[in-house]
């Protein structure tokens, strides 16, 4: 049989690879803000985004959010769920990234607890993981 | 037909499961964050100005007298230069965000700080407080009466005066 495009696309080998990396990714995501959820807390008033007083609740919820997607991903349960779920976070991380550029903030992103900066190479890796998941949520069988 | 209204029950199933998701992040969130060591309040409320942040101009020229706080004014230069709260700083309310920070990066976070401006009418004080305390800053007041109130109690002001020009 031919390989074709569509071959490729709609092999399971890409869509386990990618639910196997997007659910690492996102459970150790959330592992990290969960136990430090201050400092995550003001990483996202860095991001001078949202109205102050919403940022503890983001703070506290955001972190099993990223945890339950990414266990649902590595588990096979919800997966289109969990992929919606997870492209939904990745464009508006892409967007207060983009945001936080076009201002000049000179800030830590705060992804995974550790201080890593804002640049271009954040970026790059959240629209890798966009993809990820608008596979999972769109081509997977 | 049929594929359409298959379709249509997937997409609900998808949104109803994605619902559920967040509710059980929801849930599970604030039961961890409440029996947590480190729980944090679920809504945020910066210090400072929520708790006695403001202050009059009794308390401010008691600060004045007896305390190195830094006096800031947010008035615009031409404002600042013709008269203000002697050892003040300027910060206009035109600054960009990049501007202010590049200032405050060499002000230690727990410097005391008093903002202030023309008189109650001007909201400049307070909007730079708001953004001094998401940098963290500790101890941010605001003298909401302003340099006017200031001014009407005889306190000090230190003016230019054009025609002075020094021969001493």
């Amino acid at each position: 049989m031919p390989i074709s495009f569509d071959t490729i696309r709609k092999h399971p080998f890409l869509s386990r690879s990618f639910r196997v990396i997007l659910g690492a990714v996102f459970i150790f995501a959330g592992v990290e803000k969960i136990f430090a959820p201050a400092d995550f807390a003001q990483a996202i008033r860095n991001y001078m985004i949202l109205p102050l007083s919403v940022t503890n609740l983001v703070a506290i919820v955001l972190p099993w959010l990223e945890l339950f997607c990414g266990f649902f991903l590595l588990a096979g349960l919800f997966i289109r769920a969990s992929a919606l779920l997870i492209t939904i976070l990745n464009l508006v991380f892409i967007l207060a990234l983009l945001s936080v550029m076009v201002r000049g903030l000179d800030i830590s992103c705060g992804c995974f607890g550790s201080v890593t900066p804002v640049d271009w190479l954040k970026i790059a890796e959240n629209v890798v993981l966009l993809s990820m998941s608008l596979h999972l949520l769109f081509s997977a069988p | 037909m049929d594929t359409w209204h298959r379709m249509n029950i997937k997409i609900k199933n998808i949104l109803t499961q994605s619902v559920l998701i967040i509710f059980l992040a929801g849930i599970t969130g604030f039961i961890f964050n409440a029996l947590s060591h480190n729980g944090i309040p679920v809504i945020y409320s910066p210090p400072g100005i929520s708790d006695g942040g403001e202050i009059d101009a009794e308390q401010a020229r008691t600060l004045y007298l007896g305390s190195n706080a830094l006096f800031i004014d947010t008035r615009y230069p031409e404002e600042f230069t013709h008269s203000h709260i002697p050892g003040a700083v300027n910060v206009p309310q035109k600054w960009s965000l990049d501007q202010v920070m590049d200032f405050f990066e060499s002000i230690p976070k727990d410097r005391l700080l008093v903002i202030y401006c023309s008189s109650t009418e001007c909201n400049n004080s307070r909007r730079l407080a708001g953004f001094l305390i998401q940098l963290e800053y500790t101890h941010v007041m605001v003298f909401v009466d302003g340099l006017e109130v200031w001014r009407a109690k005889n306190y000090p002001v230190e003016i230019h005066d054009e025609k002075a020009q020094s021969t001493e």
